[in-house]
């Protein structure tokens, strides 16, 4: 396992020296990355040929989330301006089509039942379909626009999710726009009748599951206190069986589970996950977890799960694992990402009475309401308008470019302060960049090609 | 004939001018050895699937 053992930074570029001795330059201006010689490791990057790469600065298109004219600001610029408020347009919505939940998971941030204190029965559709109208209508063709369907568990209500997925289907073929559904699940609801239902919305899926049955019993029991994976496990197979005979036009399946200090066994549950043959895994940090220790074991074994997928195939394996496919992304797109997510600014939540949240975190906590049916706040939406990067002080991290910022509630978790970043989630998310970064280097071949240099040097000399 | 001389006489500066570029060019590579990303379409998504009730 190759790891990052140092780091250097000369003005715009980061120098990454791996344990085994490679070294990796990226550039936080322009978002190149490169192989750099042991000399100019040696010599601080100061090297002549590294000066002249660190002084490029070419303007790149912003990644963020403008819909307006200014995408084709540099950088630069945009933080000279960033005091003006940009003109952002809603892309993605989530929605509880219901409060309710079957599960009593024990770490439940939705007020521990999935309810958030309001367990809503069903989301009121009358009122939902304007709501898709109102935002959809601001789109340009050729736009696209994701509905997330959560809960609750939103497959208690499949009846909303088929209505409001088919008007908006409806409502985008008129306008030529582009849109994409997810529906977020406790994996315990996968009847025929559901799966029919996600076969007809071409729903991508994603399953909350923490681990095989003997971990994720214990953390996602049902109401009664019992464990259900099993059930989980069959309903995910029957899915994917179905999915795999091309009798079902399903986009992505992927489960996400949650870690901290009550699962801390990555590796046990990556094992079990790629017994499944699902598209990609998520492995989230417990939000509410502020303990530094706790934050670096999470760590390290995040880093050694994708250590074991690098071993086990490469950069395709270790694209699975969502955070690294996410950081690929970037180092292939070489756009800034100026927000690590697009609360209040592309991004909104409608909760199960069609109140609208900046995000789904926040949901049943009255003073984060930045709307109502079709009301939107923008007073309140003002606050969201900045980039996240400037809005936290985040010009100076190194990460920054990739990073995006940060999560705002993680941030005020620990902070109080959504914009006064969280210590522990800036280290955590440096250390995967640049291990990301190593990885990225290895897996385009190029190592193979700085050995040839390598050894001709060494006949020449 | 002059004139030829004199070009005779700069085609090797030329060489020598192109040589050294080269070298240069060569030694920047094994130095910094820049990755060509490979073209993407895929978007940074608006939210990060972020999810309470699994939360």
């Amino acid at each position: 396992m190759d790891t990052v053992f140092s780091m250097k930074q000369f003005d715009d570029l980061i120098a990454i020296r791996s344990s085994k001795g490679r070294v990796v330059g990226f550039h936080t201006k322009n978002l190149e990355i490169a192989r750099l010689s042991e000399q100019a490791w040696e010599q601080g990057l100061k090297l002549n040929e590294v000066r002249a790469w660190n002084s490029q600065q070419k303007s790149k298109e912003l990644s963020s989330f403008e819909t307006d004219d200014n995408c084709e600001e540099s950088a630069d610029e945009t933080q000279k301006q960033s005091h003006k408020p940009l003109n952002y347009q809603v892309r993605a919505l989530s929605i509880n089509v219901t409060q309710i939940c079957n599960l009593h998971c024990t770490y439940c941030a939705a007020g521990g039942d999935g309810s958030y204190g309001d367990p809503v029965k069903k989301i009121a559709v009358d009122k939902t379909l304007p709501q898709i109208q109102f935002f959809m209508g601001k789109l340009s063709p050729g736009d696209e626009f994701r509905l997330t369907f959560l809960g609750g568990e939103p497959l208690l209500y499949p009846e909303a999710i088929l209505l409001l997925a088919e008007y908006a289907q409806e409502f985008a073929a008129v306008r030529q726009i582009k849109t994409q559904f997810v529906v977020v699940t406790n994996g315990t609801q996968f009847t025929e009748r559901n799966i029919e239902i996600l076969d007809k919305i071409k729903a991508n899926i994603t399953i909350s599951l923490d681990g095989p049955p003997e971990v994720n019993d214990l953390l996602r029991p049902n109401r009664a206190g019992f464990g259900v994976t099993h059930s989980i496990i069959a309903g995910l197979r029957s899915l994917l069986d179905q999915k795999k005979q091309s009798k079902k036009n399903i986009g992505s399946v992927g489960i996400s589970g949650v870690f901290g200090s009550k699962n801390m066994n990555l590796e046990k549950a990556y094992r079990f996950y790629s017994e499944f043959p699902v598209q990609w895994f998520d492995f989230t940090y417990d939000h509410l977890e502020t303990r530094e220790q706790v934050n670096w074991e999470f760590t390290q074994e995040l880093l050694h799960v994708g250590a074991l997928a690098f071993a086990k195939g490469g950069e395709q394996e270790l694209r699975r694992i969502k955070i690294f496919d996410q950081y690929f992304q970037v180092f292939d797109s070489q756009k800034i990402n100026n927000n690590y997510c697009g609360a209040g600014k592309t991004f909104l939540m409608v909760d199960a009475r069609n109140q609208i949240y900046t995000c789904p975190w926040v949901v049943g906590d009255s003073k984060e309401v930045v709307g109502q049916g079709t009301t939107l706040f923008q007073e309140k939406l003002s606050g969201y308008s900045q980039d996240l990067i400037v809005q936290n002080n985040c010009q100076n991290c190194w990460a920054s470019a990739i990073c995006g910022g940060g999560c705002m509630y993680i941030h005020k978790n620990k902070t109080g302060d959504k914009h006064q970043v969280d210590p522990n989630f800036c280290s955590r998310t440096r250390e995967l960049i640049a291990t990301s970064l190593l990885y990225y280097e290895e897996s385009r071949g190029l190592s193979t090609q700085v050995q040839e240099v390598i050894e001709g040097e060494q006949i020449l000399g | 004939m002059k004139q030829n001389s004199e070009a005779l006489k700069q085609e090797p500066e030329m060489e020598n001018v192109k040589a050294e570029e080269k070298n240069l060019k060569e030694a920047a590579q094994v130095h910094v050895q820049k990755i060509k990303p490979l073209k993407t379409t895929t978007q940074t998504p608006a939210d990060p699937g972020c999810r309470p009730t699994g939360t």
